[in-house]
């Protein structure tokens, strides 16, 4: 998904590296009928960009999932959400 | 659903062009992520380095 919202960023001309967009995930285990299964990846972005840019990125950041080959591959399956926070620098 | 086992914490950062980097929690040793052949083809990238793609992760995973 990080490297999804990447490319949604780029396409906003909103660059991404180096050290602007970083990800903190939470993948729950749970004991599901007696086997340990993931039911719920949580991502969090951290996103740093120029001044003017917060509400694109929040657009990249509310989109982007659907765009992600990994997160719709295993979405059937896992519950995935997201947020982020935005920082103009 | 069922009771919480075990929580994993991953922290991604992005590096230039189609990298990233998966820190998992306790090691220290990142997982690289990145493109190469047909997802570097359909996604019509050319990165200076080639390197598995999350997808390919993800099939590692289950078979492994």
């Amino acid at each position: 998904m990080t490297g999804t919202l990447a490319g949604a960023l780029a396409a906003r001309k909103i660059p991404t590296q180096p050290d602007r967009l970083s990800s903190e995930v939470e993948g729950f285990i749970e004991n599901v009928d007696g086997k340990p299964l993931i039911t719920r990846i949580k991502v969090h972005y951290s996103v740093k960009v120029p001044p003017g840019k917060r509400d694109e990125a929040l657009r990249a950041i509310q989109i982007h999932e659907q765009g992600c080959p990994a997160s719709q591959s295993v979405r059937r399956g896992i519950a995935i959400e997201w947020d982020g926070e935005v920082v103009e620098e | 659903m069922g009771d919480l086992i075990h929580v994993s914490k991953v922290r991604i950062v992005k590096d230039k062009g189609p990298v990233r980097r998966a820190y998992i929690e306790k090691f220290p040793d990142p997982v690289r992520y990145g493109v190469h052949g047909g997802i570097k083809k359909f996604y019509g990238v050319e990165p200076e380095e080639e390197l598995p793609t999350t997808l390919d992760h993800i099939v590692a995973a289950v078979a492994g």
